[in-house]
């Protein structure tokens, strides 16, 4: 029976890396196809890249930061059977409440400057937080208790978020000194420190961490990630084991809307110094792919959530040092999930290895009865 | 013969998991005769006939139609080798009309075009020749069940079978209802069609039916013509005990009433009326059983008695107080624990830990919480003991509830269910599907914490032996209510409580006696 | 003022046919009981593929054709991974829609060098606009029917061909079931995985028409991410229309007017982006509305059946 469960996950995980390693082997392949003059450093550029500069690896790890964020979210969100993708929208428009105090309060002009940095980090990010579970609420109100289908509503959401963000920014706060609608650039003392000389890498990683650790507990390790987990596998069982699961799905959503939230925080404090108009990030959906890697399973979304960053660094660096586009890599997620999320990829394989080592089991078991 | 529209020999079925669901079931269907198919449940009439209709393919037996042997792939080819089945739960779509719903499949029209108007006319035509009056132009979803059924019928019998396979098809008709389809069919029969009749409706039979065949254990145990037999003699070779396990206990010493339950009823979705005033209490320390055919209401009091499902009207009392408009956790808290039927859909989570499962009804207790966390530690030393205690075969508890088998899985909901602290233990269907050995087990616990903790029990089950050896007392269902009642079960045959079960004999309520 | 008016509605007219297409390409997959998420990947493809074949053709027929192929074997892809290989079938569709917004992007830029646009070097062809013999003639009638792109006249024959591929004919009837009641499909002997497939490839001819009148219609080029989300205003426009042919159209002119309205106040209001964010916002409320309608609906529907029911039997009972 060990074996068997052993097997079991070991294909898996060998799903998952799989996608990954095909979606990496067509990269190299059109890598090789599309550079003319040299294939080789290409290939070096693109596998190694991410991890040449303390520049490169910073950026690395500040998306690693935001990964973590919007992935341990969608575990929440899609362990308890719902597809609520508003995470991309919040990351546009949760930023807003805290930039409009910063910028367009008293409070937020003299004083936030002269806080010390760590309040002013909790409140920006429990701001941003906040905003980013309410507007995850939205979506989860309409689908739990209106019937209205969550998808449908979130994906509009994010379009009304990103125009709703800048119509706020406009009219208010904007920096009309610039040739673009934008913010005037944050205060030193109210954004998150760049680490290494300036690099994207910055304290938003102390928000990741602590938030994948808080993640992990509350999932692993307190009642309601218990609720969580028995309503996303059998909603059944759970309404009979006497769980409130029309409840708890809505926490759920708060939850993944809490975390999409942070990782607003750590994108727009942290990688930009002022927000501004194409500030669009697609870190939302990307923490759908993290999550899904992760297969629900939060343990895995540190992990997951590197392999992302790194390909998505990967893919910049090769966009900034030869001929080939970034889009080339992002065009292969499709690939990955595939791969990931297709039960019957390698089932076949796995129903004949589990068959033959129980027969080898039973078999085993007869002779030691016979002797 | 010439008679003969349908011959299948030596149907051999075994499912992939070894269980072998018939056994060489042969048996004939002439022109204008209804064959009744009678059986317990799990009996193998179902899969017979998924056989038949070609869901399911068989290892080994022949199918002959006319005398021309056949082989029925899928569905499709069933119909078209004139084959029809009315499924028990009805294949109609609801905001269809009836006439698109007949058709679909074999709809009228040149080429991709679908002709309405043609399907309307034609089902009405169909209508009138077979007598089954419909209305081609309403929705589905406004109609009765008895009408649906119709409309199930005529989608048969417009597609030109000859022979009509009906899966209980009383089952979820009113009497009136039932009275009609007889009356349909007995048309059919008249115009030289073939009908199987799934049922265990013992009396319908006798009204209906001329010839019958009896399966039991996926075996054919006997046949014959209808008018050479009587209800008896079908109850007899329908119930059967097999291999006796018998349990010691000592006699019981019910006390005070625990689970009380006053004039019940229920009205389900369709508007069927499953419970008719049940009255019944279950004391501490007593195992109460309760037997009947399925479908005769054991699901829905069981989902009733547990919360999953509103009661149209009556009182529960549990433990001294009233469970109406209480929630499944309210109802838990106030000493219910529940083993349900379907152990797949209401009992385990599949994909999570054996851990997880068992903690899913004590996430409140204060003793598996240290302050707003899950106290692990002695979640997992309460989980080691549970594994120990009630011989769960696994890894460890952290092992997914699907590498398990049945049995275990069983173990698993068992042991969540009897360390609740609940003091009332309503076990449906405890060990159906279940090897020996945990059979036994779960038997013996019922017993065993009945007379040592002071449990009270209510067993719904429809495994004959299982019921007479465990309950001290035994209730029987029928159509939504109780046909009696019995004491002394040492003295009790599985002959005569086959005969109640299945309507042969009823006891008025002063021979039931007090059934609190 | 009525010179303004006409050119409002005749603009209405046009910035709806895009959105018309992809609301009766999720018309199709509502019907057979699933939303199609990729419609947005779908209108790219094809968008992009329209241009690209047509250039390589010079035939804009041809293109057109090629277009659709396109978006008809992303469709197939779609199925084979969710029916065959059992992955989600949303969780794909999103994927694809990610996947297709970065792979147009990428062959854009193996054609022309830039990331942007086809514009300039794709030599691509476009349908043109058309005059009604006896209606442009008809004062303001004429100028608001008359004069539009081939496209929105195709759009408007499609609202008819899908209504009557939905309902008057044998796989319409055959979609409609599978997508209610999947069971009763499959006891009569038809395989419901096929009939999604067929549903999903159909959704994706038409919704293709919706991509390629953007690049080849509205524009005679292929910008990046043209579609600009459509396909899933034209899902929620069809979700509202409760898989409806008729009401989806209706709902694509409301969200079409949004769209109008939003563009010709714009030089009068500073504020854009409240305008750029009022037809989501709208669509939102008008979603939440007609669902919080409809299931207060489907429940009384319901209890007023049960209630005829239980009086029936308590009318049989006392007999």
């Amino acid at each position: 029976m060990k074996k068997v469960e052993f097997i079991d996950s070991v294909f898996e995980f060998l799903r998952v890396l799989l996608g990954i390693v095909i979606a990496f082997l067509i990269c190299i392949v059109v890598i090789i196809l599309m550079s003319d003059a040299d294939a080789g450093e290409a290939v070096r550029t693109f596998m190694l890249g991410p991890f040449m500069t303390k520049r490169r690896f910073g950026q690395v790890l500040a998306k690693y930061a935001s990964y973590m964020l919007t992935g341990m979210g969608m575990c929440y969100i899609y362990s308890a059977g719902r597809l609520n993708m508003a995470g991309e929208g919040a990351i546009n428009l949760a930023p807003i409440p805290v930039l409009l105090i910063m910028f367009g309060t008293t409070f937020g002009l003299n004083v936030m400057p002269t806080l010390p940095k760590i309040v002013n980090m909790i409140i920006i990010t429990g701001g941003c937080m906040l905003t980013g579970a309410a507007i995850l609420m939205i979506p989860a109100f309409g689908r739990e208790r209106l019937g209205a289908h969550e998808m449908v509503t979130s994906t509009i959401m994010n379009m009304f978020c990103l125009y709703a963000a800048l119509w706020l920014i406009k009219g208010t706060i904007a920096d009309r000194s610039l040739s673009f609608l934008g913010t005037p650039n944050y205060p030193d003392a109210a954004r998150f420190t760049r680490y290494w000389n300036g690099s994207n890498f910055t304290g938003g990683i102390w928000v990741a961490i602590i938030g994948v650790i808080i993640g992990l507990i509350v999932f692993y390790r307190t009642p309601l990630g218990m609720r969580i987990r028995l309503c996303g596998d059998n909603l059944q069982f759970a309404i009979y084991s006497g769980i409130n699961a029309k409840r708890i799905i809505f926490i759920a959503q708060l939850i993944g809307g809490l975390f999409a939230g942070a990782a607003a925080a750590v994108e727009v404090f942290g990688l930009y110094n002022s927000y501004y108009l194409s500030l669009l990030t697609n870190v939302g959906m990307d923490g759908l792919l993290v999550a899904v890697m992760a297969k629900k399973k939060p343990i895995f979304v540190p992990i997951t959530a590197f392999v992302m960053a790194y390909i998505r660094q990967a893919a910049a660096v090769l966009n900034a040092n030869t001929n080939i586009p970034v889009e080339m890599v992002t065009m292969l997620s499709a690939v990955i999930i595939l791969f990931v999320a297709a039960e019957e990829f390698l089932g076949g394989t796995r129903r004949k290895v589990i068959f033959r080592i129980s027969r080898r089991a039973e078999l085993a078991e007869k002779k030691g009865e016979v002797a | 013969m010439p008679n003969e529209l349908l011959r299948i020999e030596g149907i051999t079925k075994v499912y992939p998991n070894g269980f072998m669901a018939n056994k060489d079931i042969s048996l004939t269907v002439n022109k204008g005769e209804i064959h009744a198919l009678i059986g317990e449940n799990g009996a193998g009439k179902t899969t017979l006939m998924k056989v038949l209709f070609g869901h399911e393919t068989s290892q080994e037996g022949k199918i002959y139609i006319r005398g021309q042997e056949v082989k029925i792939a899928n569905p499709l080819d069933a119909i078209d080798k004139g084959i029809g089945m009315v499924h028990q739960h009805f294949m109609l779509v609801p905001n269809l009309t009836v006439a698109d719903n007949i058709m679909l499949g074999a709809e009228p029209g040149r080429g991709q075009l679908y002709d309405s108007q043609k399907a309307v006319q034609l089902v009405s035509d169909a209508a009138k020749k077979y007598q089954l009056a419909v209305d081609p132009n309403s929705l589905i979803r406004d109609l009765s069940v008895g009408y649906k059924q119709k409309v199930e019928l005529l989608k048969a019998l417009i597609r030109g079978v000859q022979v009509l396979i009906l899966d209980e098809p009383t089952a979820v008709l009113t009497p009136q209802e039932t009275r009609e389809l007889f009356v349909q069919l007995k048309l059919l029969r008249e115009k030289g069609y073939g009908i199987i009749f799934i049922s265990h409706k013992l009396e319908e039979v006798m009204e209906l039916c001329d010839r019958c065949t009896v399966i039991r254990h996926g075996r054919v145990v006997g046949h014959g013509e209808i008018k050479d037999l009587n209800a008896t003699m079908l109850s007899r070779m329908m119930v059967e005990r097999d291999v006796i396990l018998k349990i010691d206990k000592e006699k019981a010493t019910p006390s005070n009433v625990t689970l009380h339950v006053e004039k019940l009823n229920y009205v389900n979705d369709i508007g069927k009326r499953v419970l008719k005033n049940l009255s019944f209490g279950v004391r501490a320390g007593e195992v109460v059983g309760i037997a009947g055919v399925e479908g005769n209401g054991q699901t829905e009091l069981s989902e009733i008695i547990s919360g999953l499902v509103t009661r149209t009207e009556g009182s529960i009392v549990l433990n001294g107080k009233e469970t109406d408009r209480k929630n499944i956790k309210q109802i838990r808290q106030m000493g219910l624990a529940h083993i349900s039927e379907d152990r797949m859909k209401y009992g385990v989570a599949q994909n999570l830990s054996i851990r997880d499962n068992i903690a899913s009804i004590y996430l409140d207790s204060p003793q598996f919480k240290k302050g707003p966390f899950l106290n692990v530690k002695e979640l997992n030393k309460f989980v080691d003991q549970c594994i120990e205690e009630f011989e769960i075969a696994c890894t460890s508890g952290n092992s997914a509830i699907r590498f398990l088998s049945g049995g275990n899985i069983q173990k698993v909901i068992i042991a969540r269910e009897f360390c609740s602290g609940a003091n009332v233990i309503l076990a449906n269907q405890p060990t159906r599907g279940i090897d020996v050995g945990t059979t036994d087990l779960i038997r013996r616990l019922l017993v065993k914490y009945t007379r040592e903790k002071n449990y009270g029990v209510l067993l719904i089950s429809s495994d004959l032996n299982e019921i007479m050896e465990v309950s001290d007392r035994l209730l029987v269902m029928k159509d939504g209510g109780f046909v009696a009642q019995f004491t002394d079960l040492k003295s009790l045959t599985a002959n005569e409580l086959g005969e109640y079960m299945l309507g042969v004999k009823s006891m008025t309520p002063d021979e039931m006696g007090d059934l609190f | 003022m009525v010179d303004y008016i006409t050119n409002f509605i005749y603009s209405l007219i046009r910035i709806s046919t895009p959105i018309i297409f992809v609301a009766l390409c999720s018309t199709i997959s509502q019907q057979a009981g699933l939303l199609n998420m990729a419609a947005e990947a779908m209108m790219l493809t094809s968008a992009l593929a329209g241009v690209m074949f047509s250039a390589m053709f010079q035939n804009v027929w041809l293109g057109i054709l090629c277009g659709m192929a396109c978006s008809v074997i992303l469709a197939l892809f779609l199925c084979f991974a969710s029916f065959v290989m059992k992955a989600d079938l949303y969780l794909m569709s999103i994927s694809l829609n990610m996947s297709l917004v970065a792979g147009t992007v990428f062959v854009v830029y193996l054609v022309t060098g830039t990331k942007n646009t086809t514009a300039g070097v794709v030599q691509s062809l476009s349908l043109g606009s058309i005059d009604i013999p006896l209606i442009k003639d008809i004062p303001i009638l004429g100028a608001i029917l008359s004069g539009h792109n081939l496209f929105t006249y195709i759009a408007l024959v499609m609202v008819f061909l899908v209504w009557f591929l939905l309902f008057r004919t044998k796989i319409g009837l055959r979609i409609r079931a599978s997508g209610q009641n999947p069971h009763a499909v499959e006891s009569v002997g038809i395989n419901p995985r096929k009939i999604y497939t067929l549903a999903f490839v159909l959704s994706a001819a038409v919704g293709s028409l919706g991509g390629m009148y953007l690049s080849m219609g509205y524009n005679n080029f292929f910008i990046r991410n043209i579609t600009a989300n459509r396909g899933f205003i034209g899902m929620a426009a069809a979700t509202i229309g409760n898989g409806m042919p008729v009401g989806a159209t209706i709902m694509s002119f409301v969200f079409g007017l949004a769209y109008a309205i939003t563009n010709y106040l714009k030089p009068y209001i500073v504020d854009s982006y409240f305008l750029s964010a009022l037809p989501f916002l709208l669509i939102i409320i008008f979603y939440f509305i007609v669902s919080a309608y409809r299931s207060t609906q489907e429940k009384r529907r319901l209890l007023e059946a049960k209630k005829k029911l239980m009086q029936a039997e308590a009318a049989e009972s006392q007999l």
